[in-house]
């Protein structure tokens, strides 16, 4: 089954967190590719910046991604991925609006953290087709 | 949590006896109540209070086994009647939501009969259970006098009592079969293994059986990080939930009828009979052979990768084994492992132990649970359905009920998390217990899975000719009757709603 993640993050206006969030556009492929290419359970993954509706700086984060397996026991696997993973969503908490404690170094408060701001529900999802990842790249 | 010094010991006081103590207790019986003020005032603090002398820690009772005892769990529905949930919950989302949300659900597959719009019989409704007392007698008489005694207290306190069966007064009562040794409906013997619950002395000895990831407030070397966790100085929720852990609360209906009609046909089968010849066995032998292949043990609990032509009292409660094995060049090519037990034997799929784990899955082996369940509803006599509801109390202890309970359940109706022969990716099999063996609409949470069993066989006498038997259109052997999740605070805790101070 695929779930869908749509991670929503308001985040500060400050200048130093505005170009924080640049970075973090900027680096994405780069720090996820690995992590993706290894775990084999992600079908799509992407960040976007979401413009301030004046046209000027940054509103929020958006990381959107569709992965094979269940919403609840998963979530571990992108944390136990390793470190890359563990910054990443670090850099995202410490520019966000409202964030736990900083940094994040539990598993539990990491999945409260996406829990709260993930905008999808398990069944918010069109598939044109239901194969894994896993499955579509079987030779 | 990086740290250097490890965590202080667990109290075993503090802590509800279930999850450290499998009880031997021949009756027991599990109530159900909501807050839902019935006639009189409702009034949890006195309830609480009338129970809290009962309830049973993990202390050691030496010679002083309790003639009866109880432990109390609180769904998130009840904790919030209760005021201890706060806005913005640290308690995690799928204790928050219910086994019946559609992220568990996700899981869990309960369809059609499972639905979750059929659970408890349609009794009361999901979200109307708030506490399960369980309640355990040496004798049935003292059972009976606890029953009294609980029922009592929750009429006085103004609860109302949920019935969750169609049977008898409707209470779940464990059954007893066939005691020596106690055996489940299906006729196997249940809970030989367990998880050690030891507590790591530092990061690099910590395991997937260690207590830290099952009893909440123990996070330095915790892999599973039970929640809520953070400061009890701040979270008051962390503090409440010190020391407790969670119950995944399943009562699972086994269609026994059904079950042995399969093992028989199985048996009976003339292809099976042609290829098994070289067994040498006769048709009661060749049932409790595929019984056997189904489960990963023999009915008498040997395990099969110990014992894998006939079940020996000697190896009857053997934990030690493993399924790896030796001079295999990759995991896809391990056929040897599984003309012992096949891959997608309830034990091996629910415990792989060894087995290499696909990458998604991480690298910190497979995730454990403590099961403490037990039977409900008498024993079928002959091979004919009587219409009489039995099946399994299942009281499925964890540290998270995501990362261990439902992640283990996934598994068994998908069985995609080890790379295995058997386990195609186009077409993954489920566990040949437990799988819940979708038809649309409902194929579509499973891309290409089938309902084979596979059961690899190899005749001595043509040790280069591998064979199967391969069992295709698998029945659903159960169904589920409701589930409902539940933290099993500490003895503090429940003193706290007794007395509404927190020590
Ligand atoms: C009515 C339903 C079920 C039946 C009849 C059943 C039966 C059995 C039997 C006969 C055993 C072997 C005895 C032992 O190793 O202790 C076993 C083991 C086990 N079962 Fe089940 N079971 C059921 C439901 C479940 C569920 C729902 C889960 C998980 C969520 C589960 C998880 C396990 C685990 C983890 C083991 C131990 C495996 C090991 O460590 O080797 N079972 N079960």
């Amino acid at each position: 089954m695929a779930t869908p993640l749509s991670l929503y993050i308001p985040i500060k206006q400050d200048a130093a967190s505005q170009a924080s969030a640049q970075h973090l556009y900027n680096d994405f492929m780069n720090i996820v590719t690995p992590i993706l290419t290894e775990i084999q359970i992600v079908h799509y993954a992407r960040l976007i910046l979401i413009p301030n509706s004046t046209g000027e700086g940054i509103n929020s984060i958006m990381l959107i991604t569709t992965f094979d397996g269940a919403m609840n026991p998963y979530l571990s696997t992108f944390w136990n991925s390793g470190p890359g993973f563990k910054g990443l969503l670090n850099a995202i908490a410490a520019i966000a609006v409202t964030h736990p404690p900083l940094p994040i170094v539990s598993l539990s408060v990491f999945e409260n953290f996406i829990n709260s701001n993930n905008l999808s529900q398990p069944t918010d999802l069109y598939q044109a087709y239901t194969y894994t990842v896993a499955q579509i790249t079987e030779d | 949590m990086a740290g250097t010094t490890p965590p202080p010991p667990p109290d075993n006081s503090n802590i509800q006896g279930l999850l450290i103590r499998g009880y031997t207790h021949p009756y027991s019986c599990h109530l159900l109540f909501s807050f839902q003020a019935a006639s009189v005032t409702l009034n949890t603090k006195d309830f609480f209070a009338e129970l809290y002398p009962k309830v049973q820690s993990a202390v050691d009772w030496g010679n002083n086994k309790p003639v009866s005892m109880l432990n109390i769990g609180l769904t998130f529905n009840g904790l919030s009647m209760l005021g201890v949930t706060q806005p913005n919950s640290t308690f995690p989302a799928e204790f928050q939501q219910g086994p019946w949300s559609s992220a568990s659900q996700q899981s869990l597959g309960d369809f059609n009969a499972s639905s979750p719009d059929n659970w408890w019989y349609n009794n009361f409704s999901n979200t109307a259970l708030h506490c399960v007392v369980h309640a355990y007698g040496l004798t049935n008489d003292a059972l009976n006098d606890l029953i009294s005694f609980i029922t009592n207290a929750a009429l006085a306190n103004g609860l109302t009592e949920l019935l969750p069966i169609k049977d008898g007064d409707g209470r779940l009562y464990q059954s007893i079969i066939d005691d020596n040794p106690a055996k489940i409906h299906f006729g196997y013997v249940d809970g030989i293994s367990e998880p050690a619950l030891s507590m790591p002395s530092n990061h690099s000895s910590r395991n997937q059986a260690d207590l830290d990831n099952f009893l909440i407030g123990y996070p330095q070397y915790s892999i599973i990080d039970p929640s809520p966790s953070g400061d009890a100085s701040t979270n008051s929720e962390a503090k409440f939930a010190f020391d407790g852990f969670y119950n995944a609360f399943r009562i699972l209906y086994q269609d026994v009828a059904g079950f042995d009609n399969f093992l028989i046909a199985q048996a009976t089968n003339p292809n099976n009979v042609a290829k098994l010849a070289y067994l040498g066995l006769n048709q009661d032998e060749l049932v409790e052979w595929f019984a056997a292949k189904l489960v990963g043990r023999w009915r008498n609990g040997s395990p099969l990768v110990l014992s894998p032509n006939a079940p020996d009292p000697a190896t009857a409660k053997s934990e030690n084994f493993g399924y790896a094995t030796a001079g295999v060049p990759s995991p896809n090519q391990d056929v040897p492992s599984s003309f012992k037990c096949p891959f997608s034997a309830h034990t091996r799929v629910s415990n792989p132990r060894d087995q290499t784990l696909t990458p998604g899955e991480g690298n910190l082996g497979p995730v454990r649970i403590v099961r403490r369940g037990m039977s409900y509803g008498k024993e079928l006599i002959g091979n004919t359905d009587d219409g009489v509801d039995r099946g399994l109390i299942g009281l499925f202890l964890c540290g998270s009920i995501a990362q261990q309970f439902e992640k283990l359940y996934g598994w068994m109706n998908y069985n995609n998390f080890s790379p295995k022969p058997d386990f195609s990716v186009k077409n993954p099999p489920q566990d040949a217990l437990l799988g819940n063996r979708p038809t649309a609409p409902n194929l579509t949470n499973y891309p290409g899975v089938v309902s084979t069993f596979t059961i690899p066989i190899q005749n001595p006498a043509t040790p280069d000719q591998p064979d199967s038997i391969v069992i295709s259109g698998l029945p659903e052997f159960i169904q589920t009757r409701g589930t409902a999740y539940c933290l099993m605070p500490s003895l503090n805790a429940l003193n706290y709603l007794a007395t509404g101070v927190m020590a």
